[in-house]
């Protein structure tokens, strides 16, 4: 059954209704920016992990229980529950992020890459660590803001929803995030040419 | 008494300053650009769960 054409909110009444190739497809559709933006925020691939099945198992019962009332808006509905996730886990452990890396190798990065030079490949390495430690520099709520917009292609209207602030101060956050990572990549003086 | 001060270069301030320095010589434009400059770079952190996390997802929902 193809469901890629049908939009999130069919994917969810198709499951709701007992089909369970809808949950699949909303996973398959936003797994990654969902993923993504938790991991960016606390750092650690099996933390990351731990925290996206924990979102999905909130989703799953609160599906199943008839209680989903997003109507169109499933991707913001789940990136609440996982920023919600995220709070609680830095609140019990009562420490704010700090750069430490936890995670392992980037298999993303050997999958698209195997073809450049071994120093190219280190150059690409270190930007990505160098942009990762940057993003993790950044205050935490211009960081969520560029995660939310950016990897998981939240508007700023449902930005500004999410973190309980107006849309002009999501787009203000989002901006200084911007000009932060700029103001930190001119003082690294690194290269982000192609 | 000593008088201390502190040197006000970039390099110096605390970062928590540095953040909250105004972005006032930064035009829209320039910050626009920068974005589309490094789109690429951070679609590049982009990652995802092991399929053993979504085949744990898959099969507690069908439990349910």
């Amino acid at each position: 059954m193809n469901l890629q054409s049908n939009n999130d909110q069919e994917l969810v009444k198709l499951y709701i209704a007992g089909n369970e190739s809808g949950l699949q497809e909303l996973l398959r559709r936003h797994k990654s920016k969902i993923y993504t933006s938790i991991y960016l925020l606390v750092k650690d691939q099996y933390l990351a992990e731990d925290i996206f099945q924990d979102a999905f198992i909130k989703v799953i019962n609160t599906l199943r229980s008839g209680r989903y009332n997003e109507e169109g808006k499933f991707l913001p509905w789940v990136m609440r529950i996982a920023h919600n996730l995220v709070i609680d886990y830095f609140r019990k452990e009562k420490r704010t992020p700090i750069i430490t890396s936890a995670d392992g190798v980037d298999v993303f990065n050997m999958l698209h890459f195997y073809d450049e030079s071994a120093e190219d490949r280190m150059l690409r390495d270190q930007t990505h660590k160098d942009l990762k430690a940057m993003i993790h520099l950044l205050p935490d709520e211009q960081k969520e803001v560029l995660l939310m917009r950016h990897y998981a292609d939240l508007s700023f209207k449902e930005i500004a929803d999410l973190t309980d602030v107006s849309i002009n101060t999501a787009l203000g956050r989002m901006r200084y995030a911007l000009s932060n990572l700029r103001k930190m990549l001119k003082t690294k003086e690194v290269s982000y040419k192609g | 008494m000593t008088k201390t001060s502190t040197s006000k270069t970039s390099a110096n301030l605390p970062l928590q300053n540095m953040f909250q320095s105004s972005t006032d010589n930064e035009s829209d434009a320039e910050i626009n650009l920068f974005y589309d400059q490094i789109k690429n770079k951070l679609d590049s952190l982009m990652k995802s769960p092991s399929d053993d996390i979504i085949n744990n997802i898959l099969a507690y929902s069908k439990t349910k």
